[in-house]
């Protein structure tokens, strides 16, 4: 029996360590008392009893003056409290791995562990369980490479968005000139872009998983990408995607497709950091669909139909910058917490 | 009404076998040498509560081998899943009750040191 625990010397601590580790090869019985007032949850105390195997704490009522009020009141407190321990002895006959089980059939009533032997205060078991948790969310968060990649994606798409002088042939040239307004390149580029995406975030959360021990899976996100990119292709076939004008200006459907595979990976990786960036490129991406956007900037001193006709090209640009700013501050922001998490 | 106490089940409330439940259920698969560090156990025990836990049907062992590395992954199972939430919601009961019953400036007993 190793009484006031709490008080223990680091040199008790590794004995008991050592004992502990020894104790279930032997038809013997370890009790350790400890003041759980006076250890907390960094006390060098707790690490040692987690290595206890088959280890049963029991909280036991506090000692108060009136346990010392007659040697009887303290022979009755005395039995409350080691009684238990004693009859666990003699029922499990040596057998370590009957303790929990049996402990909580013989603890009297008046013992914290009755009914069911608990290991701690019920406040303690959730905040450490929470904790533990928030900790196991922390590990399995490597998002920020996904979206760096599409951020970078955006970025790399904004020269197929340019738009170009094109001749119509034949006829009066001022009547047959006009803008192209996207590229051809662009649905092969993002169909690579968002593939490529998928597969380098499923195998950057395998590579991650095996190297940290606690697998993530962008499976969910992927599906609901490829639903949506189903649904989009659905609605360019049919006439429906016509009519959706004035609603539909632009064609930035790759946007959308991002925005849904990242709302669902937020939800997947119950991130409240990732559901906020993936809600303000969701509003981005929606914007850059349904809004001209280049109306923000003209407002702002830019334009580029009257003052700068020769900058006219880039007017989709504006579009993307806020997309690809999101993506790229926010997968620069979780990467920095990624790295002081490990 | 039901004491929040029945809703506690033994092969779940205890400690560490609650622990490996929640770590379990943030992930897809969770690595034996992940779990040891996050819960500060020794192999040997680590293993005896997953043992509790596979009997119980609540995780599953994949045992396997990275190279020549053997790595061990468990899974948590749909029972498992269904015992964690049913352990939290009660443990969130008791507290709740403990809070609610617990008495703002109750005169405490003088502790005496032994």
């Amino acid at each position: 029996m190793v009484e006031d625990a709490h008080w223990a010397d680091e040199a008790t601590l590794d004995w008991l360590s050592f004992l502990g580790r020894r104790i279930a090869r032997i038809p013997a019985l370890l009790v350790v008392t400890y003041r759980d007032d006076e250890v907390g949850t960094d006390h060098p105390l707790r690490r040692t009893l987690a290595a206890l195997p088959s280890a049963v704490t029991s909280q036991v009522p506090t000692v108060t003056t009136d346990q010392f009020a007659s040697p009887e009141a303290w022979l009755a407190y005395w039995k409350t409290v080691y009684g238990p321990t004693i009859a666990v002895y003699r029922a499990i006959a040596g057998d370590p791995d009957r303790v929990a089980a049996t402990y909580s059939t013989v603890a009297p009533t008046g013992l914290a562990c009755k009914p069911v032997c608990m290991s701690d205060s019920p406040e303690e078991l959730l905040a450490d369980t929470l904790t533990l948790r928030r900790r196991a969310r922390a590990d399995r968060h490597v998002y920020w490479l996904p979206l760096l990649f599409f951020g970078l994606a955006i970025v790399g798409s904004a020269p197929l968005y340019v738009e170009r002088l094109q001749v119509r042939g034949g006829g009066d040239p001022a009547a047959t000139l006009y803008w192209t307004q996207t590229d051809p390149r662009l649905g092969p580029y993002w169909t690579v872009a968002l593939l490529g995406g998928a597969l380098l975030s499923a195998w950057w959360y395998r590579r991650c998983g095996r190297r940290i021990g606690i697998e993530g899976t962008v499976g969910p996100a992927v599906v609901a990408a490829t639903l949506l990119a189903i649904g989009l292709l659905v609605a360019g076939v049919l006439p429906l995607g016509g009519y959706l004008w004035p609603l539909w200006v632009h064609d930035y459907r790759a946007l959308l497709l991002i925005a849904v595979g990242l709302l669902a990976l937020a939800v997947q990786e119950r991130s409240r950091e990732l559901g906020i960036i993936a809600v303000l490129f969701t509003v981005a991406a929606v914007l850059a669909n349904t809004y001209n956007v280049e109306n923000v900037v003209f407002r702002l001193g830019w334009d580029p139909f009257v003052a700068h006709p020769d900058q006219a090209r880039f007017v989709h640009l504006p579009a993307l910058a806020a997309p690809a700013a999101v993506l790229l501050l926010g997968g620069a922001v979780a990467g920095l917490r990624a790295r002081r998490v490990r | 009404m039901t004491h929040p106490t029945r809703g506690l089940d033994e092969v779940v409330h205890q400690r560490h076998r609650l622990g490996i439940l929640t770590i379990a259920a943030e992930a897809r698969r969770v690595d034996f040498g992940y779990l040891r560090e996050s819960l500060e156990l020794t192999g040997g025990n680590l293993s005896r509560h997953i043992s509790v836990l596979a009997e119980a049907g609540m995780v599953e062992v994949e045992k396997g081998y990275e190279g020549k590395r053997p790595r061990t992954w468990v899974r948590i199972t749909p029972a498992g899943r269904k015992a964690l939430a049913a352990e939290m919601a009660a443990l969130g009961v008791l507290v709740r009750r403990h809070g609610s019953t617990t008495p703002a400036r109750a005169p405490a007993p003088r502790p005496v040191q032994t």
